[in-house]
């Protein structure tokens, strides 16, 4: 994963959904989802973050991360299962038939915004 | 001057077209603000939140879908190719512009970190093949492809082919605004790389095995590698080609021609 170019990202989509009536506020919270199948580095994800972020309204943003658990559905057996990684097998039939339900989140759900 | 990267190229307005709709606006106007469709805020003490709901990926998909919006409009296939270093592709494009050029009207886009080796090879072919050197970074994205189209200069083009950045890591999470993704994977590589690196597998709609030629000198296992590939994506499509004899060309061909639309 592109951590530092993820976090470009993260700046870019935070910094323009900052609304005209927020002057003299800064971003304080930025809540995101992360799946599991995406094996994002989340220690590099934070620094990468405060690096970026600097010398912009989100410098002080504290990241608040919730990880998405991978899940599949088989199209075979129809069975619900764990899915930690691409090519985890059905536990029930055993084919390689797992669909992702979740688990490949990359998203920025909504952000904090305080007083300077 | 282009505010992301700097560059000093004009853009081509391609919000005429209704079809591009609003990801090609934000190209043009990124100190614009817009307004929240589903913002709700509540004053907490003193923080207001504010719902996002964005992908991160939102930054080069924006690009993408102006990109995906233009070739769309002009009829042009697209096809971004992948694979590690030295896995064949230029060698398998220029073979590709030699032999269809008379038919098809072809043109090229190759990423490179350096040098215009690659462009300079295809060219051979007579072909229109564009260098983009990416430095430091190693895969192409959606904003460095839309620079090289946005004058136009592919317009009637039949078919665009963008040879990849050689890496089979990071340019799988870069969407360019391609119609189909091929990867190639050559016999001396190991067969299995489709589960080392799933993510350049799992969104592919062609696994090319190259360098067929050499498959008696190797340990490679091409039905273990079909295998492998189909766990990560079941619809997986698999040619094995030599560039170097010509065999299986004419499958890979075949291939080309019957994606464009009729």
């Amino acid at each position: 994963m592109h951590e530092v170019t993820l976090c470009k990202s993260l700046l870019a989509v935070v910094l323009e959904k900052i609304p005209p009536s927020a002057m003299g506020h800064k971003i304080s919270r930025i809540y995101l989802d992360v799946g599991q199948l995406l094996f994002v580095d989340i220690h590099a994800l934070r620094f990468a973050f405060q690096v970026v972020a600097q010398q912009t309204l989100a410098e002080q943003a504290t990241l608040e991360i919730q990880e998405i658990l991978g899940q599949g559905r088989c199209s075979t057996c129809q069975c619900v299962a764990d899915f930690p990684r691409y090519y985890t097998a059905c536990p029930d039939c055993g084919n390689f038939t797992l669909e992702v339900v979740q688990g490949e989140e990359l998203r920025v759900r909504s952000m904090e915004m305080e007083a300077l | 001057m282009c505010g992301i990267c700097g560059c000093s190229e004009a853009m081509i307005d391609v919000t005429q077209d209704p079809k591009a709709g609003s990801a090609a606006t934000a190209m043009h106007s990124h100190s614009h603000t817009h307004t929240h469709e589903h913002a709700h805020t509540h004053d907490h003490e003193h923080s207001t939140l504010l719902t996002v709901e964005q992908n991160l990926m939102a930054y080069n998909q924006q690009f993408a879908d102006a990109n995906r919006a233009y070739f769309l409009q002009h009829h042009i296939t697209t096809i971004n190719l992948m694979s590690s270093p030295g896995t064949g592709k230029t060698s398998l494009l220029t073979k590709t512009l030699h032999d269809l050029a008379a038919e098809q009207l072809m043109g090229v886009v190759v990423g490179d970190q350096h040098t215009d080796f690659d462009a300079q090879q295809l060219q051979t072919s007579g072909a229109l093949a564009i260098q983009i050197n990416t430095g430091h970074v190693c895969h192409l994205d959606a904003h460095r492809l839309g620079h090289v189209i946005e004058d136009g200069r592919f317009d009637n083009y039949q078919y665009l082919l963008i040879e990849n950045v050689g890496n089979l890591v990071c340019p799988a999470l870069f969407d360019l605004g391609e119609q189909y993704r091929v990867v190639l994977l050559s016999v001396t590589e190991g067969d299995n790389k489709p589960l080392k690196y799933p993510d350049m597998f799992r969104h592919a709609d062609l696994m090319l095995i190259t360098k067929m030629d050499l498959l008696p000198y190797v340990d490679f296992d091409i039905e273990q590698c079909i295998r492998y590939a189909q766990r990560i994506q079941p619809q997986i499509k698999v040619l094995t080609l030599s560039t170097k004899t010509g065999a299986g060309l004419d499958t890979w061909y075949q291939w080309l021609l019957q994606i464009q639309p009729t």
